[in-house]
């Protein structure tokens, strides 16, 4: 039994201090436990977003930037030059320690010398870099450099190194955790990729991958294409023209800034090929083979 | 029972209040620290914002494997737009632009054939057999 209580007025006031305290602190205890409700969210997004990216989101996210790069760029079309450049990529990436994927390969037509790759096996070369390039080995080692930074995974680890760093506060974590938890297909999966494109390209373009990734690109460009049967100084040679043309005074050139410099990149390579004992010296270089099947590079008016 | 009645008359509003600071008196510390990391992110936005805003300002650096574009010729890319092409990054496209290009059914088209396009594996052993290519 509850015994009937009155109070008299030197009691009601504490009580009536307390209610009012208890009023005034409540918004904010409860904004407190919406705080609490969004920190579980985030904590969960950070949960989902921490989770490597799968094969299927790999391509998803490389078949987004492809496309920007298309659009940026525009493919350059000539067939006989796309079946070359599949040949020699194909016969580079068949030795890549990474078969979990297809590889696809085309030119871009710029007048830049570069060559990129987005995540899921796509690999794109320049008219530019077509043109500097003297022989098919220069070619193959070019390429076997793309085809490195796909096998390793450099632009993955990076969405998902950027997602452990910030999952929490980052649009990228929070992106990865919403390509983790929608359908692919769905309105949220598209926009989720839409972000994450965009960091990539951001990184592609704009700050570059860190210089251990373009080490490590250059060591498995290298051996995979001395794997295939080509010289294994391909890309040393390529790194030395293309120093040359970006010489100062010469054309303009980002690399100091944006990579490691071609000294210290060919100085790994030259010591990884002494180590490797590789002696190249009778293996084919097939400058005429790719005078004869890139002359429409040279050809093209500013290429 | 008039003791009892006494004793309660007492103790109630101290039960309350008990209860109150046991229940809100944690929440406190953690409001204000709450308040303090939105601050905090507050902050660190309109510094990233600021960052941003600097580096949009800043001359483009160019990527991709070789660390940039660079112009071994004169001529400029079929796609260079005006500003570029006569600008300071010498007609090469930064992140920004081409995270900004919304790509048509055509580009998609072309990322499919791509997709599609393989060498016969043939056509890829006599290839590699004229070149006197001997992969492992």
């Amino acid at each position: 039994m509850i015994p009937k209580i009155r109070l008299r007025k030197t009691e009601m006031a504490p009580l009536i201090g307390g209610l009012l305290a208890c009023a005034a602190m409540c918004p904010q205890a409860m904004g407190q436990f919406g705080g609490l409700k969004k920190y579980a969210d985030k904590v969960q997004k950070g949960v989902e977003a921490s989770k490597p990216l799968t094969v299927e989101q790999e391509t998803d996210i490389g078949r987004e930037v492809a496309a920007k790069m298309i659009a940026a760029f525009q493919i350059y079309p000539n067939d006989p030059l796309k079946k070359y450049v599949n040949e020699v990529g194909a016969t580079v990436a068949a030795q890549s320690e990474r078969q979990d994927i297809q590889y696809h390969f085309a030119v871009l037509n710029s007048t830049d010398v570069n060559a990129f790759s987005a995540p899921g096996g796509y690999v794109f070369i320049t008219l530019g870099a077509l043109k500097l390039c003297k022989n098919e080995s220069e070619l193959a080692g070019v390429l076997g450099h793309e085809v490195g930074h796909i096998a390793g995974k450099h632009v993955v680890h990076e969405i998902e190194s950027a997602n452990k760093k910030g999952a929490v506060a980052s649009e990228v974590g929070s992106s990865v955790g919403d390509l983790t938890k929608n359908q692919p297909g769905s309105a949220l999966y598209q926009k989720a990729l839409e972000n994450i494109t965009r960091n990539v390209l951001m990184t592609i373009f704009g700050k570059g991958l860190p210089a251990k990734d373009e080490f490590d690109a250059d060591e498995r460009g290298v051996r995979y294409a001395h794997a295939a049967g080509y010289p294994a100084d391909g890309l040393e040679q390529f790194l030395d023209s293309f120093a040359k043309a970006t010489a100062p005074g010469g054309a303009q050139s980002y690399m100091t800034t944006t990579h490691p410099p071609v000294q210290d990149r060919n100085d790994k390579i030259s010591k990884q090929i002494a180590n490797e004992k590789w002696d190249d010296a009778d293996r084919p270089k097939l400058a005429e083979r790719y005078a004869t099947l890139t002359a429409m590079v040279r050809a093209k008016k500013g290429a | 029972m008039m003791m009892k009645s006494k004793i309660w008359r007492t103790i109630f509003p101290l039960v309350i209040l008990t209860g109150m600071a046991v229940m809100f008196g944690p929440a406190l510390p953690r409001l204000g620290a709450a308040q303090q990391d939105q601050q905090t992110q507050d902050q660190q936005k309109q510094q990233d914002q600021q960052k941003d805003d600097q580096t949009d300002q800043q001359p483009k650096k160019k990527g991709g494997m070789f660390g940039g574009l660079k112009k071994v010729t004169s001529g400029k890319s079929d796609n260079e737009t005006a500003s570029t092409a006569s600008g300071g990054a010498k007609g090469a496209l930064d992140g920004k632009q081409i995270a900004d290009k919304t790509p048509t059914a055509a580009d998609k088209q072309q990322v499919t054939d791509m997709e599609k396009y393989s060498v016969p594996q043939n056509v890829l052993k006599k290839f590699q057999d004229d070149g006197h290519l001997q992969p492992k």
